[in-house]
Parts: structure tokens; C-alpha cells; sequence
């Protein structure tokens, strides 16, 4: 059985246990599948990014050219490595957990945020979606965009919010130890750009990492945080996140369009959302679900009569 | 000095707009070839960076609007 072959009146004749046994089965579909793709991305992200730094500084590649590249790149760390956080790539146990962990790690060395923390915070995260106390990314929610865009900069001066929940989510959930995990890599961070800013390197570390991970950084809470969520005050299963249309398309909206798919099957990989989207809209629809825009495979096929 | 005012220090706006927006500065002084008035392109950059770290220090903000 799949969304082609029942109609609305058909899946509303369902029992409700019938109708999430049917639910599940087709997310099962796309589970339990290795996301190679997000491996070779998340690795390949990254020795990307690391090959910009020899080529600017040898004068292989002009700074101007790899400012925006390495904008990209960082902005495409975080995903592989929150594969990585949900052990899509491999789960404990598996014999490929090693690369599971690898990625993890490595891809999000861009955004200088460490795999631990952002594993533990994110955990918080789906637990307690829009809670205004329990969510670390409930500080993202604004009213619009331009509120958003304003509350992201704001957070991340000096006396700002930015890293407030993510530490007391560490330390509500018993992993305060992990904030060493975060002071190693601002330190290395801060280390790198004082260096090469010291040996004469100063515009070519703030076009490599220092503002491009500040434009990476306010793009992927829009995408990541801000959009699939908005305007977070719904916390219950099907209520927490949202699927939208975004104007950029799925790619460059990071495939954030169908989030409410990874919200309720955490281990679906990101690239079959779209697909286990849209066999699961039309009961995603009758569950109360936003599904932003999006036509159920009935409303589809009366308007193309 | 504990360890905590030391990390304290280390990730201040002050150090911060000294290590690194004050060599950044100087270097685009030179890149856009603007003429100083008197002295080196890092003092400058060191004397407008440390201010900035200063300020970003006393309001919160490197962008003058403070956070709520």
C-alpha cells in the first residue's frame, strides 16, 4: 500500500492504529539505507575547504574567487555530520560505526562546532522541539525573516544568547564535560586566525573562515532552524516542524522543505525526505500536519483533471 | 590568574580586535592604499581594532546594538 493507492475517504476509514501502522511502514521504506552520498559530501566538503587554504596562500586561486567557495563549503558542513549525529551512516555496533563517528567529526571542523556537543544539543533538540525552556534552538524562533536575521546577529555578540542553551542543555542532560570539547575548538579557531592574521595572512583568514562561517552560520539557522519550525509553538509529534516551499529551491534550501519527515523518522537520510515526503504527505495531512503549501496526491490529481 | 579568567581573556572582544581585526585592519590599509596621516599601517590597525574590541567589550556588541 503506498499514497497512490488510497484515496483520502480511504485513509480516514483507517483506524488510527491502522493508520500509523501504515505510516510506518512506508517511512521503513526508506530506512536502514547507507547515505554514501552524505559520506563522500561530508569528507569531500572538507577537504575542499582545506585545499582553499594552500591554493590562496600559494596563489594558485585568488582570495576573491575562494571567498565564495569556502562560504559554500562551510555552509555545507553541518548536514553530513547531523547525519552522523541521528547514526544514519552507521548505528552502534555496525561494523562501519567507525565512519559514522569520522564524519561526524571532521565534516563540521568548518564551523568550527564540535561533533559532541552538537550531537547532545541536537538530541535536546528533537526531544523537546519549541519548548521555550528544554529546545537549545528555541532562541532561533522570531517572527519573520528579517526578525530572524536580526536575533541571529544580536545572539552572537559578545553579550548575546548564542551559546547560552546549548551549554545549560549540556549541563541539564549530565554532559557538561563536552563543553571542553567546544573550548578546543574555539581555540583552535581563535589560535588559527590570530596566526595567520600575525604572519601577514589577516584577509585571507577572514575570507576563508571568519566570514564565511558567519554567513554559513546565519544561513543553515534559517534553513535548518528557523524555517522548518516556524513559528515553533506547536510541540506535540506531528505539530513540531513544518514542511514548506522555499523560493531557492530544495538544494539550496539544504532539502530544510521537507524536515517535518526527518522529525518524525530521525533516520530516514536526508536525500530520500523528499521521496518519503511524498508518500507520506497525504496521512501526514490528515494527522494535522503542516505540510507547507504542498498538494495532497488527491488535491494533485482533481487539479489536473 | 585562574584558568577561567585566562579563557575569559583569551576569547574577549578586546583580544580579539587586537589579535586579529588589528592586523586584518593594517592589511587593508595597505591593500586599499589609503595614506596615513602619521606612523605604520598596524598601528593604526591595532589602535582602531583594540577600540573596537573596547567597545564590542563595553556594550556587548561588536555592532553597537545590544542584545536584549
Amino acid at each position: 500500500m503506498s499514497r497512490v493507492t488510497l484515496s483520502r475517504a480511504e485513509l480516514e476509514a483507517m483506524s488510527p492504529d491502522a493508520l500509523d501502522a501504515l505510516e510506518r511502514q512506508i517511512a521503513g521504506r526508506y530506512m536502514h539505507r547507507i547515505p554514501w552520498g552524505a559520506v563522500a559530501w561530508g569528507l569531500g566538503n572538507l577537504a575542499l575547504w582545506l585545499a582553499l587554504w594552500p591554493l590562496v596562500l600559494f596563489d594558485y586561486l585568488s582570495i576573491w574567487l575562494a571567498f565564495p567557495i569556502a562560504t559554500l563549503s562551510i555552509s555545507l558542513s553541518y548536514l553530513p555530520s547531523h547525519e552522523a549525529q541521528h547514526n544514519i551512516i552507521a548505528r552502534e555496533g555496525h561494523r562501519l560505526r567507525w565512519l559514522n563517528e569520522l564524519v561526524g567529526h571532521l565534516s563540521p571542523i568548518p564551523l568550527a562546532q564540535p561533533y559532541r556537543v552538537l550531537r547532545a544539543t541536537h538530541m535536546e533538540h528533537h526531544a523537546h522541539s519549541n519548548h521555550p525552556d528544554l529546545d537549545p534552538d528555541y532562541p532561533v524562533h522570531a517572527p519573520n525573516d528579517w526578525a530572524f536575521l536580526k536575533n541571529s546577529l544580536l545572539r552572537r555578540q559578545p553579550g548575546g544568547s548564542s551559546q547560552k542553551s546549548y551549554g545549560e542543555a549540556l549541563e541539564r542532560t549530565g554532559n557538561s564535560a563536552l563543553m571542553i570539547d567546544a573550548l578546543v575548538m574555539n581555540t583552535l579557531f581563535v589560535g588559527v586566525l590570530f596566526s595567520m592574521a600575525w604572519t601577514g595572512h589577516a584577509i585571507e583568514a577572514a575570507l576563508l573562515w571568519w566570514l564565511p562561517r558567519h554567513i554559513a552560520l546565519t544561513y543553515i539557522q534559517y534553513y535548518l532552524s528557523w524555517a522548518p519550525h516556524h513559528p515553533g509553538i506547536r510541540q506535540e509529534r506531528y505539530g513540531q516542524t513544518r514542511a514548506f516551499k522555499s523560493q531557492l529551491g530544495n538544494l539550496l534550501s539544504m532539502g530544510m522543505q521537507y524536515h517535518i519527515v526527518h522529525h518524525l523518522y530521525p533516520r530516514i537520510p536526508l536525500s530520500s525526505t523528499p521521496a518519503a515526503f511524498r508518500d507520506l504527505k497525504d496521512i501526514l495531512a490528515l494527522k494535522g500536519c503542516d505540510i507547507g503549501g504542498w498538494e495532497t496526491t488527491e488535491a494533485k490529481r482533481d487539479g489536473g483533471k | 590568574m585562574n584558568a577561567l579568567k585566562f579563557i575569559g581573556l583569551l576569547f574577549s572582544p578586546v583580544v580579539f580586535g587586537l589579535a586579529f581585526f588589528g592586523p586584518l585592519i593594517a592589511e587593508m590599509i595597505v591593500l586599499l592604499e589609503l595614506s596615513l596621516p602619521v606612523g605604520i599601517p598596524l598601528y593604526w590597525g591595532l589602535a582602531m581594532g583594540g577600540l573596537l574590541g573596547a567597545i564590542a567589550q563595553w556594550r556587548g556588541s561588536w555592532i553597537w546594538v545590544k542584545p536584549s
